[in-house]
């Protein structure tokens, strides 16, 4: 394990928890597919 | 005498609208008007709702929702 | 920027973007017609804020650049109806440049209702009129020329299905730009006593909300106030026994009671048929149509319920059969071949061991087992879409009516709950066989009455529904609504299911270089909380870890799962590993295989066969590993806690969003939790005592 590691490790945890607040929390909680069964409440 | 009270292939015509709010706007909307002739076709296999004629087309609706639609006394 | 030439022959269009909305009656062809007009530069969102979809196109015509907006079906522009609002919000506040009223020509009267309001609003008009060869085929003689002049608008006969007349209607639409105002339709008279009163209505306005006319079209403000339209009457601050309102009105109200809105139904109504009375001729003689045929069989007492059963059944197991293949092959190529490429590009680039391994053991086996169940989603998604456009939707909602309504549901509500099932789809169909489903009705079924009877109680929304003629979906309609209910999914895969799939990895090495996944983090957890699940027969770590994971999506249980039980022999022992060209051969072959399976499946969908092939294929598959930690009853309750346990994707987020508190979130939490714990306590321990499958 080196620095480099380090820091691709941070790159990578950071880009997931982005990738996960971009997709759900800015979507309001919309959830895509649910439209057509009955709501997903 | 409402529309409820029909059976499949009975005609009759509508002569008040007793349903209240969006129920009564929604079935104006749809050509459930007074003075409208409306024939039940059918009704669902576990007799509820059933479906009817009106204005040349098919609309299905609950008894329910059908009791309010009352018609003129048969000649 | 608009091409010279367009500039050239239409002076009057400047070059900005025409705006045409497309609106229509529901089962109009509207959405044909959109498909039709706009191909493959149809874009489909959502209207802000609502599940309503709003599809929207960006086209080209002799230069101009157009700008197509689908608004939701609709019989009406009442305050009433969520789509019904969007409609109107959008044509009094956005003000498009013009609108395109679907017409159902087989429908002219009620289909005019809406033409009629479309045209109260002094936005130019074009009608197509659609089903044009339907009418036709029925005996219909529309005068279409009488047809323009009666309503002051270009009417334009169109087969949308068949793509006939889109050229027309683009013409007829840039030809009414460049008419500019002239193209305004000529305003209908809805008779003396009502035109009296608009008269001084719009007066009145003007004269003392003069701020109104500045946001409203006059007569359509007017025409509302008069109906007594509550969205209407609150935006303008007016109150219906304003002296203005008693001014105008006062009279009618006197004369027909206080309900103006019917009356204003009526004089439309009038209008409508008046003019379908002058330009349709009907033969005289009707001949029993296709779909009274089909109905007296599909909507018979005794055959009804046996007919739907029998549909569903049929559309499960086309689903199920036609995908399986693919799934199998899916799940070949996506643990064999790519994951070595993924291997060797990354050892090639010199990538550290612990990111081979996040990518083959995290990425791939998280989003790959996720992937998998693409072939199902979208095989069921055809299926769905064939019923709503096929016109079988509206019978079985109509068949079902009755037993779903008693548990407080929509008839309509119960094809989505077989089928779909939203997002618990993958979760299902994923961790076991698909027997199960019946479970999930049964439960989604149970949950559906507890709702009904706790957190939502209130009317149950009316039936009111149009039973549409049957109609063979047009084979792009079905591509385009297919995909666009399918690509959700894959969109989920690419985002949050990849994001958790990297942080569950995680989690699974750390500390780090941890021997046995049991050790590390989300281990630990699992096998923490395992003791709470014991009782409902998966009180083990694997399962409880992947069920905190799965909080955020029930997608990511199967995910997590993939994860835990990732197969570590995937490795071919003998030999080199094929080369890339050998694996592309190979996954090309294997599709093609899939395919004919797929295919023989499908043939032979009555028989018992696939089953077979299906029992033999689950060696291969996740389903097979997790089934050594699960016996058929604790699978039963691990299906029914994930299916309840948490209200679905991002429940939070929408929560806070809508009540701006967490409060509500936590009740719904512990309340969901609780259930789906009881309930599966209830299956697997009653399971048990009756002894089925301990």
């Amino acid at each position: 394990m080196g620095i480099v590691d380090f820091v691709l490790i941070g790159l990578i945890v950071g880009g997931a928890f982005y990738l996960l607040y971009r997709s759900l929390w800015k979507k309001k909680g919309y959830c895509h597919g649910c439209d057509s069964a009955g709501k997903c409440k | 005498m409402n529309l409820a009270m029909l059976k499949p292939g009975e005609k009759g015509r509508i002569a008040k609208m007793g349903a209240i709010g969006p129920l009564r706007r929604r079935l104006m909307d749809m050509g459930v008007l007074v003075g409208e002739e409306i024939t039940v076709e059918k009704v669902a296999p576990l007799g509820d709702p059933i479906e009817i004629t009106v204005k040349n087309y098919n609309l299905s609706l609950r008894k329910k929702e059908a009791e309010g639609i009352l018609l003129e006394d048969p000649k | 920027m608009t091409a010279p030439t367009a500039a050239r022959s239409f002076p009057v269009v400047e070059t900005a973007v025409l705006r045409v909305a497309v609106a229509g009656n529901p089962n109009s062809g509207k959405s044909t017609l959109i498909n039709s007009l706009a191909g493959t530069r149809l874009h489909v969102g959502n209207w802000p804020g609502v599940t309503v979809e709003k599809k929207e196109a960006a086209l080209e015509h002799r230069g101009q650049r157009i700008a197509l907006i689908d608004l939701p079906g609709t019989y009406s522009l009442s305050p009433y109806t969520e789509e019904e609002i969007i409609a109107r919000d959008f044509l009094v506040h956005d003000r498009p440049d013009i609108i395109v009223d679907v017409v159902d020509a087989t429908n002219l009267e009620r289909n005019l209702y809406l033409t009629l309001q479309l045209l109260e609003l002094g936005i130019p008009v074009i009608v197509a009129l659609n089903i044009y060869d339907e009418a036709e085929k029925k005996g219909y003689k529309i005068d279409v020329k009488a047809m323009e002049a009666a309503l002051g608008v270009t009417v334009v006969p169109t087969v949308a299905t068949r793509k006939t007349g889109m050229n027309d209607l683009l013409e007829a639409v840039t030809g009414a730009i460049a008419k500019g105002s002239r193209s305004l339709p000529r305003s209908q008279s809805y008779g003396e006593d009502i035109e009296a009163a608009v008269k001084m209505l719009t007066a009145g306005i003007v004269d003392r909300h003069p701020a109104l006319v500045e946001r409203y079209p006059r007569r359509w403000l007017a025409l509302k106030l008069m109906e007594g339209d509550r969205r209407v009457l609150a935006e303008a601050n007016i109150s219906g026994v304003d002296s203005l309102m008693k001014d105008a009105v006062g009279h009618l109200r006197e004369a027909h009671g206080e309900d103006l809105e019917s009356l204003m139904a009526d004089a439309r109504y009038s209008l409508a048929a008046g003019l379908t009375r002058e330009v349709l001729q009907r033969p005289s003689v009707r001949k029993t149509e296709m779909t009274e045929k089909i109905d007296r069989v599909v909507l018979n007492r005794f055959l009804g319920i046996p007919i739907f059963f029998a549909a569903m059944w049929f559309v499960f197991k086309m689903t199920f059969d036609l995908s399986a293949p693919f799934a199998d092959w899916l799940d070949g190529a996506i643990n064999g071949p790519l994951t070595r490429w993924i291997e060797a590009s990354t050892n090639l680039l010199h990538g550290p061991d612990w990111l081979v391994s996040l990518m083959t053991k995290g990425v791939i086996a998280g989003v790959g087992s996720v992937l998998v169940f693409v072939p199902v989603i979208f095989a069921m998604m055809f299926f769905i879409t064939f019923l709503e456009g096929s016109g079988y939707m509206a019978r079985a909602a109509f068949v079902m009516d009755r037993a779903m309504h008693s548990m407080g549901l929509h008839g309509k509500s119960f094809i989505p709950m077989i089928l779909g099932f939203g997002c618990n789809v993958p979760a299902q169909s994923g961790t076991v066989l698909w027997s199960l489903y019946v479970m999930g009705i049964v439960l989604a079924v149970l949950m559906g009455i507890l709702f009904k009877r706790t957190l939502f109680r209130g009317e149950s929304p009316m039936f009111i529904m149009e039973l549409p003629p049957y109609r063979m979906p047009s084979g792009r309609s079905l591509a385009i609504h297919t995909w666009e209910k399918g690509k959700h999914f894959l969109i989920k895969a690419g985002t949050y299911i990849l994001a958790v799939s990297v942080l569950v990895w995680f989690l699974l090495n750390l500390p780090w270089g941890v021997e046995n996944k049991k050790d590390s983090y989300l281990g630990k957890v699992g096998s923490a909380i395992a003791p709470v699940f014991a009782p409902l027969g998966f009180g083990n770590w694997e399962a409880s870890s992947s069920l905190i994971a799965g909080v955020i999506a029930k997608e990511i249980v199967v995910g997590t799962m993939g994860e835990i039980y990732v197969r570590e022999t995937e490795k071919k022992p003998e030999g080199p590993a094929p080369t890339f060209f050998e694996d592309l051969r190979e996954i090309g072959t294997s599709f093609a295989s899939a395919g004919r399976e797929a295919f023989t499946n499908v043939i032979s969908t009555v028989g018992i066969t696939s089953l077979k092939a299906e029992e033999k294929e689950e060696e291969a598959t996740l389903r097979s590993v997790v089934a050594k930690s699960f016996t058929p009853l604790s699978a039963y309750a691990f299906m029914a806690f994930v299916l309840l346990y948490m209200p679905c994707v991002v429940a939070a987020a929408a929560f806070k969003h809508e009540f701006g508190t967490w409060k509500w979130f936590g009740v719904a939490f512990v309340y969901q939790t609780i259930l789906a714990w009881s309930v599966a306590f209830i299956v697997y321990q009653g399971g048990k005592l009756f002894g089925i499958g301990g």
